[in-house]
């Protein structure tokens, strides 16, 4: 396997519409801001993976719009997979490099979530049309049973889970691509209207349009670029049934301690919390970054409830997770998961908006589906750990 | 490091009433048994196929991926037609990421009306009022093919008539009808100038592929089929801004892949091409340079074996034509009727196209 280093990362601003720019006008915002951070032209990059969910953009099959964004005559491979397609986009991207075939690749994710009138619905339309579609089952009705089962399993408490929103919304201060934007303190948060019992408004995404592009270089090319490139130490992707209903348990992200188990050995982590200085988790919901804290060994099981409340995954504390704000504050659904692993890069290279100091090793994370998918890439400032 | 096809599965291509997962479990199910290799054995699942509209579900690798086998497994989907999953599965078994994987595409177009989504596809600013479907961009194609070379309706017809014809002979072709250059000539008018019988029709189906690193190919099978060359590539989305008469994305996709495996159009001895079109037919064989441009015909009056499975005028299922063609190519193979081939898919209005090189 060939080594890999992320050398460029572009992000456009966050809103909740981006009507100032066409489908390949902010694919191009992103992908010029990648290739201004890399110090490369468009010319020096060989492929393209693209993502994004098309249910969620009012335009069905838009790679053929938005190549006109730099890949034409390039080969340029459109990956799709939920709520996971930006971080599987990324790992596209990723073995374009590693395979050898590429020296450079690009991975960009496009997604104007304010196209479609409501997200919630559009996502209703992937479960089963027999057995699950009529009980409304979308993102936020699982995560409100997760939510449910976590606090009778754990006594988990309202105020636990606000907590997480008030640390995400003060990391999201400081990141200036981020949409939702809000000094708030955890009374906020449990006063703001209920969305899906126990969630409320203040606990749950905002859906945003953006682009977000991350460029990957071969080993000997990413030396030449930059000096402070991340280095791709690892991925891992599983995919669980189809039905929500089948998971055995859903207190426990089982699928994702399975996956992560993978990534930490293939990558020689054994002691994640030590070993991993920052974490971008796929936490739209308050309760999925405890269940995601939990699932990855940061946590034991029950007791990431207390890690926002007592600062643990705060920038001072010694899990600090989303500092970028994360999904809380900014969800351009299928190009998410390449914010996550955008910001790990930049906290590896030194440069995020809201940096944490001393970042060698940062974990980007996705989930998708009903609960169905996770992808994990790890980056690191080493080589090898 | 080569890598192999080491099984094949393909299933019924026509209207499914059924669950569909249950079509794409059939495709997987007849590859492993074909590889004599169970689902445990798989380590990465590499889907290939049409999103929410096209498929008829939002995110449809959700209901895919449990039937494919993926379950708790590395698992991923390149949202085209499925032939563009076979270099991402070729890059991570390359990578070394993964030692056996499966490719598999799926096409469900009887589930939606496919031309009223393709609509959706087209930009909201310049096209999407012109309500294209496919098939009208199919047919701007041709028209301006026909123009610009004086390719006649007769021999256009003779491209349908030998790809029935081949099509009678494949057990998993769709359209099994024999007709004659007469008979297309006195069809119904679909959309100008393209005849009814010169457009792919629709229809269902499923196919997988289980592809391994050389030297665990050997051991799964003796002769697998070798994955020698790939390439892919996109052409310009603004029709006015392409070459109408030609297919451009297809001719770069076809240099690519030549060039990785170190081969010219001289050294194949079969071909399987994604002609949606009677005029794509001819298009697609001068792009992959088999012939001069306007000049395709040249291959129908020669033995030069072109789509033995009946192509995708007999068998286009929205999503995996690509594959299905590929699978043919892979058992001709197989079988000792060629040695090595190539074989071609196109999506979008002959926008984005994959070449793919298979040899003994």
């Amino acid at each position: 396997m060939k080594r890999v280093a992320i050398v460029g990362v572009g992000q456009t601003k966050f809103r909740t519409r981006r009507d100032d720019k066409t489908h390949p006008e902010l694919t191009y915002e992103a992908m010029k801001k990648a290739l201004d951070h890399a110090n490369l032209e468009l010319k020096d990059i060989e492929a393209i993976a693209y993502g994004t969910m098309d249910p969620f953009d009012g335009i069905y099959c838009p790679e053929r719009w938005d190549v006109t964004s730099g890949g034409v005559g390039k080969p340029f491979m459109k990956i799709s997979t939920g709520g996971t397609t930006g971080l599987t986009t990324g790992l596209a991207a990723y073995e374009h490099v590693a395979s050898g075939m590429f020296d450079i690749a690009m991975a960009v994710c496009t997604q104007r979530v304010g196209e479609c009138v409501d997200a919630q619905p559009v996502l209703n339309t992937a479960v089963c049309p027999i057995y699950e579609r009529h009980s409304g089952a979308g993102a936020i009705s699982v995560a409100a049973i997760q939510a449910t089962v976590h606090m009778a399993k754990y006594g988990t408490t309202e105020e636990d889970l606000a907590w997480v929103s008030v640390k995400d919304h003060q990391n999201a201060l400081k990141n200036p691509n981020a949409h939702v934007k809000l000094d708030i303190g955890v009374e906020e948060v449990l006063n703001s209207p209920m969305i899906c019992s126990p969630l409320k408004l203040l606990e749950c995404c905002p859906r945003s349009d953006g682009a977000v592009a991350v460029i990957f270089a071969s080993e000997e090319v990413a030396k030449k670029i930059r000096d402070n490139p991340a280095w791709v130490l690892g991925e891992a992707t599983i995919s669980d049934n189809y039905y929500a209903g089948d998971r055995p348990d859903l207190s426990h992200w089982d699928t994702l301690s399975i996956a992560g188990r993978r990534l930490f050995r293939h990558a020689g982590i054994d002691n994640p919390i030590k070993d991993i200085d920052v974490a971008e988790l796929y936490s739209p919901f308050t309760i999925q970054e405890v269940l995601e804290l939990e699932a990855l060994g940061f946590a034991k099981k029950g007791e990431g409830k207390k890690f926002a409340k007592e600062g643990i995954t705060f920038p001072d504390g010694d899990m600090p997770t989303n500092p970028s704000g994360g999904v809380m504050c900014t969800n351009p659904i299928g190009a998410t998961g390449l914010v996550r692993l955008a910001e790990a890069s930049l906290q590896v290279m030194g440069e995020a908006s809201n940096q944490i100091p001393d970042v060698s090793t940062a974990l980007a994370h996705a989930w998708g589906g009903t609960l169905q998918f996770h992808t994990l890439m790890l980056v690191s400032s080493k080589k090898k750990l | 490091m080569k890598i192999g096809i080491v099984g094949v599965g393909i299933t019924e291509f026509r209207i499914h009433e059924e669950p569909f997962y249950n079509v794409a479990y059939q495709a997987a199910k007849t590859a492993m048994k074909d590889a004599g290799i169970e689902r445990r054995e798989i380590d990465s699942f590499i889907l290939g196929g049409y999103d929410s509209l096209g498929v008829g579900r939002t995110i449809s690798n959700m209901y895919v991926a449990p039937a494919a086998g993926g379950y708790l497994r590395h698992e991923i989907r390149v949202a085209d037609d499925a032939a563009f999953s076979i270099p991402l599965a070729f890059m991570r078994i390359k990578s070394g990421l993964s030692d056996v994987a499966i490719a598999l595409g799926f096409g469900h177009s009887s589930e939606t009306p496919v031309e009223l989504v393709e609509v959706q596809s087209l930009d909201p600013l310049f096209h999407r009022d012109l309500k294209l479907a496919p098939q009208m961009g199919y047919a701007m194609q041709s028209y301006a093919y026909r123009n610009a070379y004086n390719v006649s309706e007769e021999d256009l017809a003779e491209a349908v008539v030998k790809d029935r014809k081949n099509a009678m002979k494949n057990d998993y072709a769709y359209v099994k009808e024999e007709t004659s250059v007469e008979e297309v000539l006195n069809s119904d008018m679909a959309v100008y100038p393209l005849r009814e019988p010169e457009i792919a029709k629709w229809c269902d189906g499923c196919v997988a592929f289980i592809l391994a690193e050389e030297t665990i190919a050997r051991r799964i099978n003796p002769d697998p089929v070798w994955i020698g060359g790939l390439g892919w590539s996109y052409d310009n989305y603004f029709l006015g801004a392409r070459e109408l008469d030609k297919l451009n994305s297809t001719k770069l996709a076809a240099e690519k892949a030549y060039k990785m495996a170190g081969i010219r159009s001289e050294d194949v001895d079969s071909v399987e091409i994604m002609d949606l079109t009677s005029d794509y037919h001819f298009m697609i064989l001068e792009a992959l340079g088999f012939a001069d441009y306007g000049s395709g015909k040249e291959l129908l009056d020669s033995d030069f074996p072109v789509n033995k499975s009946g192509g995708a005028l007999c068998t286009n299922a929205y999503g995996s034509t690509g594959m299905f063609l590929m699978a043919n190519l892979a058992m001709q193979i197989r079988n000792g009727e060629a040695e090595r081939g190539i074989t071609h898919a196109i999506s979008g209005i002959g926008q984005n196209s994959v070449v793919c090189v298979l040899s003994k």
